[in-house]
């Protein structure tokens, strides 16, 4: 890449173009899944084991603890991006399941934390239940290795996704963040 | 149907009866089942930060489409009309009327008569809206494209197989008799 010579240049900045349109190509692709997932939901009404917030709540609580941070129901509520009514309806589910459960703030104890009581991925994936079939089938077709692959492009996507907050006030210029 | 996109591996039979393996998906290899999680994940938490980000713009997923259909085309030159937009979202013209009703409210698009047809108009994205919208996604966006290009070629042919495959098989899930 060091190289000056014109023409490893142009082809530098030929393959700088293809790699453009291969990571373009790859977003498409969540993309348009991203879409048929969320059509298929609706059209089926499959809940995938648990309610539809329900994992995504879960492991937002493990992670968290994992980092040492305490999350309450409004903080949950915002990254849910849900009416507070719904969340205290999931929270109500996830405690009646054993999954999570409410108690004080050892700092306030007016305000409440939410414990998850699932600390580890694989109790969290033991609640993934009713997928179906064919996706799994899908899945299987990868080895251990291509597999870790996926899943650790699908983990970047997600904390590019868990990024964006719903904090940031709109009158805030896009240069002051830069 | 059976196909292969290339040469992964991925083999899906269209008849589920007979490919069907019995075992509850946490009782798959690891691998796979986190695999399933963080897919399943991933589209949750992109629903959620859908809905985070069309509250703090007072706004809803089709309002930020368009928005974004909008911005995208003023950057390549393109004039819009309201046709445009409603065949672009795949709405009816009556309610892309009603969305742009508000969003000319709101102040985030402009209604200018349209140059050559008399009976049209062009839609723009007001230069606010494209602060607002570009900076909600923006940052999203160019951390996407970092995640997308730490693939290697072969990888990322990979993780695209596998994507489509994973869009045709849950394209192909109806309601199926047993799921009611």
């Amino acid at each position: 890449m060091a190289n000056s010579a014109p023409e490893a240049e142009t082809h530098y900045w030929y393959s700088d173009d293809a790699e453009r349109e291969r990571s373009v190509a790859v977003l498409e692709a969540m993309r348009t899944y991203r879409a048929a997932e969320s059509a298929m939901r609706r059209r089926t009404q499959i809940s995938m084991g648990m309610g539809e917030n329900d994992l995504l709540a879960l492991r937002y609580l493990i992670t968290a603890q994992q980092d040492g941070r305490s999350i309450g129901p409004k903080e949950l509520t915002a990254y849910l991006g849900i009416s507070s009514a719904s969340t205290t309806v999931l929270l109500d589910r996830l405690e009646r399941s054993g999954q999570m459960r409410r108690e004080h703030s050892p700092f306030d104890r007016r305000a409440l934390i939410l414990v998850p009581t699932a600390t580890t991925d694989e109790e969290v994936r033991a609640a993934l239940g009713d997928v179906p079939e064919r996706m799994v089938e899908v899945a299987s077709h990868l080895d251990a290795e291509q597999a870790k692959v996926v899943i650790e492009f699908l983990k970047r996507m997600r904390s590019a996704v868990d990024e964006i907050d719903s904090d940031v006030p709109s009158e805030i210029a896009p240069a002051s963040k830069d | 149907m059976l196909f292969r996109p290339t040469g992964y591996g991925f083999e899906v039979d269209s008849d589920p009866a007979q490919s069907r393996d019995s075992r509850p998906v946490e009782a798959r290899p690891e691998h796979v089942v986190e695999l399933i999680a963080t897919l399943l994940e991933y589209r949750s938490a992109e629903e959620a930060m859908r809905r985070r980000t069309g509250d703090s713009m007072r706004m809803g997923v089709t309002d930020l489409q368009a928005l974004r259909f909008l911005l995208r085309a003023q950057k390549e030159g393109r004039p819009v009309s309201g046709r445009d937009l409603a065949d672009h979202l795949g709405m009816t013209s009556a309610s892309v009327t009603a969305m742009l009703d508000r969003l000319t409210k709101s102040g985030h698009v402009l209604r200018t008569p349209h140059p050559t047809n008399r009976r049209s108009n062009l839609i723009t994205a007001t230069p606010g809206s494209d602060d607002e919208v570009r900076h909600t996604l923006g940052e999203m966006h160019k951390r996407m494209m970092v995640a997308a290009h730490a693939l290697s070629a072969d990888d990322a042919r990979m993780v695209r197989d596998f994507l489509e495959t994973m869009t045709t098989v849950v394209d192909g899930i109806d309601r199926s008799p047993h799921r009611g």
